[in-house]
C-alpha cells in the first residue's frame, strides 16, 4: 500500500500512527527514496474522490508530511509547485483547515519566494470566503495571512492596495475574540507599513467596525482575553496613522453622546490615545472639536472616573500641541487651545461656589502639567485673572472656594519643575508661578494666619496652599519657609482646633524630609521652649511632645531631639518632678524608637546613646540613701525598660552577650560596669536590687532588668554560674514581694528564663521538683500558702507556650483547686496570666512560642472546667466562670465558637455574677456567637435578652462598660437572626430601650439610640429601590 | 424627587459644624491620640493590674504618688452627663435632606443655637419632672415644600432617641418659611403626625433620611 492509503486508514483510528506515517514519509523524501511527484501523484485519487473527508484527509496527510520536512530540503522550484499546488486546493471548501496547514509548513521553508507569498494572498482574496467556515478554519486562514506577512511582506507590500482591501474583504464579519487578536495585529502593520493611501476609508471602517468593544469575557474563558486586551489593539490600529483623523475624530465624538459609561471611557481613551500618537499638525485641526465636547464630560461629570478620562484627554490634546516648542508663542495652536480652555475655566471660576467651578479648576491644572510651556501658558493666562477675582470676593466661603479652586495648580507646578530634593533636572524654561509668589504668599497667609479661628476650612485651605507652595523646589527661598514653618509651628502649639493642629503638624513631617535643617533651626527650640521646667498640668506639654516625637524619625533630627530630651530631664528631675512629666519625656523617646523600628531601622546603634545614659540616671540616685527620684517610679521603670528592651533586641549576638555581661555585673555580681557612667563604685557597693532587705526602689529596677533579660536572644548563654539556683532564689523572692509591679518583674524574669533555657533534661527534673515543692507549700496550712500560686502560674504559663508536656499537671491541679474555698478565687482570677498576652514573653523576643499553644490549653481546661463547673460548690461556681472568662477573652474566638454548645449555659450564668470583667467578657463573646452560631443563640433568645437588658440599666456591677456590650450586643440581633424567631421580642425591647435612653452617662445613651433605631427598623416595610 | 426645589444650595464644610470638643479630640486627631499615649500616666489600675493581690494595687508603693488619682481609661462612672443642645444636634443634624445627598447640619437646616434644652430641677412633689427641648429648623429656601417632611424627619428622630420625659417641639424658624404657621402646626399635632406615620410613601422617604444617623 502507498503511504497515502496507509495514512487514510490510520488517521480515524489512531492519529499518533497517522502522524508516525507521514513522518516516515517526509525521512524518505529527505533520504531521496521516494520523490515528490510521485507522492503528490499518488494523492491525485484521492483529491477526485466524491467523499469530502476524504479528500481533506488526503490533504491532511500532504501538510503533515510538509510539516515534517527539514525547511531548507524543498528547492525553490519545488516550493513554487508546492504552493501553487496548494493554493489550488484552496478551492475545494473541503480541506481549507488541511490546505492552511500546508500552506503553513511552505511558508516556513527558507526558499519560499516573494512571488509564492503574493500566490497564496491572492489565491487566499479570491477563494475563500470565510462566513461559510468554523472558527477554527478561519484562525488558520488568519494564521497563513500573518505567517506571509512576517515572511514576505516587502513582496505583499508590492501588491499595492489590493492587499489592503482583499484583506479587509476577508475579515468582514469576523467576530471572534482569538480571530480579531491576530487581525488587528495584521491591521495594525498593514496601516503603518503599506502603501493604503486609496483605500484608507476601507481599511479605517474594518477597524472601526468594532468599536466600542462589548465584548465580555466569559466565565472560565479558556482563551484568556480580556476586553481590555482586545480595546488595547483596536486603539494601536485607530491610533496608528494620522491619515486616519478625519473619519475617527467626528465618529468618536458622536459615540461620546452614549448612555454607556463603557463607550464613554473607551471613546476618552482613545482621543487620548491618538492625541498622543497623531501628528501635532493634525491635532491642531481639531482641538476645538475636541475640547468643545470633551470640557462637558468634566464640568457636567456625575461620574468621577469618567472626568478623570477626559481630563486625561484634555491633558493629551496640550502635551501633543506642546511639541517642539520651547518657549511660549502667540500664534502657536498651543497658545489657542489655551486661550480657549482657560477663557472657559476662568469665566466658570468667577463664580468659585458654583458647581462648574472645581471642574475647572481640575482642567487648568491638568492642562498645566502638559509641559512647561503649556504651564507658563496657563498660569499666566489665569493667576491675574483669579487674583482680581479674589479680591473682589467679600464671603469667607468664596473666598475659600477660589483658594481651594487654585490649590491643584500648585500641584501641577510642583510635577512640572519638581520637589525639594528631586534629582532630575527642571525644565529650562522659567517658573512663571514665580511672578505671583510674594502676592500668593500673602493671601494664603492671610487666610491662615488673619482670620478668625472658627473659620477652619478658610484656614486650612490656607495652609494647605501654603504647603503645596513650600514643596515646589527653587519656588520659596529658605527664608520664606522659614516663615511658613514658624506659622505651623504656632498653629501646631497653640491651635484650639484638632483638625488645623493635626495638619500643621503634618505639613511640618513634609518639610522635615524636604528641609530638615529648617525643621531642626526653628521648629524644634519653638517646641522645646514650649516645655516647662517642671511638673504641670499633662496638658502643658502633651501636645508639644507628641509633635516632637512626630518630628523626630529622622536620624538627624532625633540626635537633637535626645539631647534636648535629656537636659530637660535633668532640668525636671532637680525641681523635684512627680512621676508624669519624666514618663511623658522617656515615652517621647520610646515612641520614636518603636516608630523606626516599624520602618525597619536600626535601632541598635542608638544603644550607647541611650541605655547606658537611662540605667546610670535610674541607678545612681538609688544608691547614696536618699531613695531616688522620679525616675524610680514604677510607671517610669516600665517605660525605661520598654526602652532598653527594644534595643537591645536589635542587637546581634555578640553585642548582647556583651551588654547582657554589663548587666548582670549590676544586678546580680555586683561588680562594676562599663554600663554606669559615674559614680561606679558607689552602685557596685550600694545596689543590691535582689537582697531581700533591699529598699522598695532598688528591687523594682529589677523592671528594668527583666526587660532587658528577655529581648536576649536563645543563643546567648547567659552570665551566671547556675541558672537553676539563680531561678531558686527569684521564686524565693516572689513569694515576699515589695509591691505588686516588683513580684510581676520577677515573675516574668523567671517564665522568660524557663521558657528561653530550661531545656535539658537536668533542668526539666529540676523544674518538676521545685514545682512540686511549690505545691506543697500551696498545700501546707502556713499563712504563705498562696504566695507560691504566683509563680506556678508563671512557670507553667512559660512551659505552656512552648508545649511542654510539663505544663499538664500543673494546669490540671490549677483545674482542681477552682473549688477550693480558701485559694480558688485566686486561682480563678490566675487563668488570665496563663493565658494572656505577655510583651516580654513574646515571639519578637524571642521566647519560644509555639503555634497551637493557646488552642492546646483551651482544648484541654475547657471541658474539665464545664465538668467541675456541674459539681462545684455554689460559691465556687465563680472561681470557674472567672477561670473560663479569662480564658476566652485570651484566645481566638473561633475556637470558642467551636465548643459554643456546651459554653453558652457556663456565659449565660455568668451574666449574673457580680463582675463587671467577667461580664463584659460573656457579653463580648456572645456578640460574636449571635452572629456566628444564630441556631444555637435562637434557642436561648428569651433568657439572653432578658439578661442582656438586665445588664443594660446601670449599677456597681453594670459599669459603662457592662452598658455598652450589652447594648452593642442587642443591637446585633435584629441583623444577624431571622426575622421570625426576633420579632416576637420587638415590643419588649423597644420598651424596655426607654430606659438606656436616658443612661446617665452619654455614650451609653448613643449605643442605646443606634440600639433602638436597629429594632426599630425591624420589620418594617422597605421601601423599593 | 423629580424637580429639585433648591438646586443649589448653600453647604458648610463639615470640618466647620460643631462638635463636642472632648469627643473630637478622642476622635479626629491622630497627634492628640499619640499625645495621650505618650503623657498618660498609666493608671495603677492597669499598671498594677496583679490578679493574685486580693484588691487589685492595694498594695502600691505609689498609690499615693501623682497620676494615680486620675482615672485613665475608664470614664468616671458616676457623673451623670445631662442631655444638651449639641446631644441633641448630634442626633439630628446627621439625618439626611431628602433632595440632596447631604446632612441637615451641613445644609445648615439644623443648627446649634437654635437647639433649646431646659431641664426643670426635681422637686419633692415632682420628682421626675418633664424636660423640653426646642428645634427651630431653617429651610434653606422660603418656599420650600419639603420643610414639612424635613420637620417630620426630626420629631420621628427625636421622639425614637430621647427619653419619654422629654417633651419635643420642632418648628420652622421665624421668618425662614412662608407659610412658618402651617407648617408649625403640622408638625406639633400629634393626631397629624401619627396619621402621617401611617403612610406607606412617607416612611419610606423618612426611612432613608433617618439612614445616615450616625
Amino acid at each position: 500500500m502507498d503511504p497515502a492509503q496507509l495514512y487514510l486508514v490510520a488517521i480515524d483510528r489512531d492519529p499518533e500512527e497517522a502522524a508516525q506515517i507521514a513522518r516516515a514519509t517526509a525521512k524518505r523524501l529527505e533520504n531521496k527514496e521516494l520523490i515528490l511527484l510521485s507522492l503528490t501523484k499518488s494523492l491525485g485519487e484521492y483529491l477526485t474522490n466524491d467523499d469530502r473527508t476524504v479528500r481533506a484527509k488526503a490533504i491532511g496527510f500532504y501538510a503533515t508530511v510538509l510539516t515534517a520536512l527539514p525547511p531548507s530540503l524543498l528547492s525553490p522550484a519545488q516550493v513554487s509547485v508546492i504552493t501553487q499546488f496548494l493554493c489550488d486546493r484552496l478551492e475545494d471548501e473541503a480541506g481549507l483547515k488541511e490546505v492552511c496547514h500546508g500552506l503553513l509548513a511552505i511558508a516556513g521553508m527558507s526558499r519560499f519566494q516573494p512571488e509564492d507569498a503574493q500566490m497564496v494572498a491572492r489565491s487566499i482574496f479570491k477563494s475563500c470566503d470565510l462566513l461559510k467556515h468554523p472558527q477554527g478554519s478561519r484562525y488558520l486562514v488568519y494564521q497563513v495571512m500573518d505567517k506571509i506577512m512576517s515572511e514576505q511582506r516587502e513582496a505583499l507590500k508590492r501588491m499595492g492596495p489590493d492587499f489592503a482591501t482583499g484583506f479587509v474583504e476577508l475579515i468582514t464579519n469576523e467576530k471572534d475574540p482569538r480571530n480579531l487578536m491576530i487581525i488587528f495585529s495584521n491591521l495594525k502593520v498593514i496601516i503603518i507599513e503599506f502603501d493604503i493611501e486609496d483605500c484608507e476609508e476601507q481599511v479605517f471602517d474594518a477597524c472601526f467596525c468594532y468599536f466600542p468593544i462589548t465584548f465580555k469575557q466569559p466565565p472560565n474563558d479558556p482563551y484568556g482575553i480580556t476586553a481590555q486586551d482586545l480595546k488595547d489593539r483596536l486603539r494601536e490600529c485607530l491610533q496608528a496613522s494620522s491619515k486616519f483623523s478625519v473619519f475617527l475624530f467626528p465618529q468618536l465624538l458622536e459615540k461620546l453622546d452614549s448612555h454607556s459609561a463603557n463607550t464613554k471611557k473607551d471613546v476618552l481613551q482613545t482621543i487620548k490615545a491618538c492625541a498622543l500618537a497623531y501628528e501635532k499638525s493634525i491635532i491642531a485641526n481639531y482641538w476645538a472639536t475636541l475640547w468643545d465636547a470633551i470640557k462637558y464630560e468634566v464640568l457636567n461629570a456625575s461620574d468621577d472616573d469618567l472626568a478623570f478620562e477626559a481630563l486625561d484627554a484634555i491633558r493629551a490634546i496640550a502635551k501633543s500641541l506642546s511639541a517642539k516648542l520651547t518657549t511660549v508663542m502667540k500664534t502657536s495652536s498651543l497658545d489657542k487651545y489655551l486661550k480657549a480652555v482657560t477663557k472657559e475655566c476662568l469665566t466658570q471660576l468667577r463664580n468659585p461656589m458654583a458647581k462648574q467651578a472645581k471642574p475647572s479648576a481640575s482642567i487648568l491644572a491638568a492642562v498645566a502639567v502638559a509641559s512647561p510651556v503649556a504651564h507658563a501658558t496657563t498660569i499666566q493666562a489665569v493667576l491675574p485673572g483669579l487674583s482680581t477675582t479674589y479680591d473682589g470676593l467679600e464671603e469667607i466661603a468664596k473666598q475659600r472656594s477660589m483658594l481651594q479652586a487654585i490649590l491643584p495648580l500648585f500641584d501641577a507646578t510642583a510635577q512640572v519643575y519638581g520637589v525639594w530634593g528631586d534629582v532630575e533636572y527642571p525644565p529650562s524654561l522659567n517658573n512663571s508661578l514665580e511672578a505671583f509668589k510674594d502676592n500668593l504668599f500673602e493671601i494664603y497667609s492671610r487666610a491662615l494666619m488673619g482670620s478668625a479661628k472658627e473659620e477652619v476650612s478658610f484656614r486650612l485651605a490656607g495652609l494647605d496652599g501654603l504647603t503645596k507652595m513650600s514643596r515646589i523646589r527653587n519656588f520659596f527661598a529658605d527664608n520664606e519657609i522659614g516663615l511658613i514653618v514658624q506659622f505651623f509651628d504656632e498653629v501646631v502649639l497653640t491651635d484650639e482646633k484638632d483638625e488645623m493642629r493635626d495638619f500643621a503638624l503634618e505639613s511640618l513631617l513634609m518639610l522635615s524630609r524636604l528641609k530638615p535643617s529648617l525643621i531642626m533651626e526653628i521648629t524644634f527650640p519653638a517646641f522645646m521652649a514650649k516645655l516647662p521646667d517642671r511638673e504641670e498640668h499633662e496638658k502643658s506639654y502633651d501636645m508639644t511632645l507628641s509633635a516632637l516625637a512626630q518630628l523626630s524619625v529622622e536620624r538627624p533630627v532625633f540626635q537633637v531631639l535626645l539631647t534636648r530630651i535629656f537636659n530637660k530631664l535633668n532640668i525636671v528631675l532637680n525641681n523635684k518632678s512627680g512621676p508624669g512629666y519624666p514618663f511623658a519625656l522617656l515615652s517621647s523617646i520610646l515612641y520614636v524608637l518603636r516608630r523606626k523600628h516599624e520602618m525597619s531601622k536600626d535601632i541598635s546603634t542608638h544603644y550607647t546613646r541611650i541605655v547606658p545614659e537611662l540605667i546610670t540616671r535610674t541607678i545612681t540616685p538609688l544608691c547614696d540613701g536618699s531613695g531616688g527620684n522620679a525616675l524610680s517610679h514604677e510607671a517610669v521603670l516600665e517605660v525605661t525598660g520598654s526602652i532598653v528592651s527594644l534595643i537591645i533586641r536589635a542587637m546581634d549576638v555578640e553585642k548582647q552577650a556583651e551588654v547582657v555581661r554589663e548587666l548582670f555585673k549590676i544586678f546580680v555580681a555586683r561588680t562594676e560596669s562599663a554600663i554606669i557612667t559615674s559614680d561606679k563604685e558607689l552602685v557596685a557597693k550600694e545596689f543590691k536590687p535582689l537582697d531581700e532587705d533591699t529598699s522598695l526602689q532598688q528591687a523594682s529596677t529589677i523592671i528594668i532588668f527583666a526587660s532587658a533579660v528577655a529581648a536576649i536572644r536563645r543563643e546567648v548563654t547567659l552570665p551566671i554560674e547556675s541558672l537553676q539556683q539563680f531561678v531558686e532564689k527569684l521564686i524565693l523572692l516572689s513569694k515576699t514581694p515589695k509591691s505588686p509591679s516588683h513580684r510581676r518583674a520577677l515573675l516574668r524574669l523567671i517564665a522568660v528564663i524557663v521558657n528561653k533555657y530550661f531545656t535539658t533534661p537536668e533542668d526539666r527534673a529540676f523544674l518538676t521538683q521545685s514545682t512540686d515543692e511549690l505545691w506543697k507549700s500551696v498545700q501546707s496550712d502556713s499563712p504563705e500558702t498562696a504566695s507560691s500560686l504566683p509563680a506556678l502560674f508563671w512557670i507553667a504559663k512559660a512551659l505552656a507556650l512552648r508545649n511542654d508536656k510539663l505544663a499538664d499537671p500543673i494546669v490540671g491541679r490549677f483545674l482542681e483547686m477552682l473549688d477550693n474555698q480558701a485559694l480558688g478565687v485566686i486561682v480563678g482570677r490566675g487563668f488570665e496570666v496563663l493565658l494572656g498576652d505577655d510583651p516580654l514573653l513574646s515571639k519578637e523576643n524571642f521566647a519560644v512560642v509555639r503555634l497551637l499553644s493557646q488552642q492546646k490549653l483551651f482544648v484541654f481546661c475547657v471541658p474539665k472546667l464545664v465538668e467541675g463547673f456541674k459539681t462545684a460548690s455554689p460559691a465556687a461556681k465563680k472561681n470557674y466562670l472567672h477561670a473560663l472568662s479569662s480564658i476566652i477573652r485570651n484566645v481566638p474566638s473561633k475556637l470558642v465558637l467551636a465548643e459554643i454548645d456546651t459554653l453558652l449555659p457556663l456565659l449565660l450564668q455568668s451574666l449574673d455574677l457580680e463582675d463587671s470583667e467577667i461580664k463584659t467578657a460573656s457579653i463580648d463573646t456572645l456578640s460574636v456567637t449571635v452572629t456566628e452560631a444564630t441556631g444555637l443563640v435562637s434557642e436561648h433568645i428569651s433568657s439572653l435578652i432578658t439578661r442582656l437588658l438586665a445588664a443594660s440599666s446601670p449599677s456597681e456591677v453594670n459599669t459603662v462598660k457592662v452598658r455598652t456590650a450589652a447594648l452593642r450586643c442587642l443591637s446585633i440581633f435584629p441583623s444577624a437572626l431571622k426575622i421570625d424567631v426576633v420579632i416576637p421580642y420587638k415590643r419588649q425591647i423597644m420598651r424596655a430601650l426607654l430606659k438606656p435612653l436616658d443612661d446617665p452617662k452619654r455614650s451609653v445613651r448613643k449605643e442605646a439610640v443606634d440600639c433602638r433605631a436597629r429594632w426599630f427598623a425591624l420589620g418594617e416595610p422597605k421601601e423599593d429601590d | 424627587m423629580s424637580d429639585i426645589i433648591n438646586a443649589n444650595p448653600t453647604i458648610l464644610n463639615p470640618s466647620d459644624l460643631p462638635t463636642r470638643h472632648s469627643e473630637s479630640r478622642k476622635k479626629q486627631s491622630s497627634s492628640a491620640h499619640i499625645a495621650d499615649k505618650i503623657s498618660r500616666l498609666p493608671t495603677s489600675k492597669s499598671l498594677l493590674y496583679d490578679p493574685f493581690s486580693s484588691s487589685p494595687g492595694e498594695d502600691s508603693a505609689y498609690s499615693s504618688g501623682s497620676g494615680s488619682d486620675q482615672d485613665g481609661d475608664d470614664e468616671d462612672e458616676t457623673a451623670a452627663e445631662d442631655i444638651d443642645e449639641q446631644e441633641i444636634y448630634d442626633l439630628i443634624s446627621t439625618i439626611s435632606d431628602p433632595e440632596h445627598p447631604l446632612s441637615l447640619g451641613e445644609l445648615a437646616v439644623i443648627n446649634l443655637p437654635h437647639i433649646h434644652v431646659t431641664h426643670t430641677p426635681p422637686t419633692p412633689q415632682n420628682p421626675h419632672p418633664m424636660s423640653h427641648v426646642l428645634v427651630e429648623i431653617t429651610p434653606t429656601i422660603n418656599h420650600c415644600s419639603l420643610a414639612t417632611v424635613i420637620g417630620l424627619g426630626v420629631r420621628v428622630r427625636l421622639e425614637q432617641a430621647l427619653p419619654p420625659r422629654f417633651r419635643i417641639d420642632v418648628r420652622i424658624r421665624e421668618g425662614t418659611h412662608q407659610s412658618t404657621d402651617q407648617v408649625n402646626k403640622q408638625l406639633n399635632d400629634k393626631e397629624r403626625v401619627a396619621a402621617a406615620c401611617e403612610n406607606e410613601t412617607l416612611m419610606g422617604v423618612l426611612s432613608n433620611m433617618l439612614a445616615t444617623c450616625k
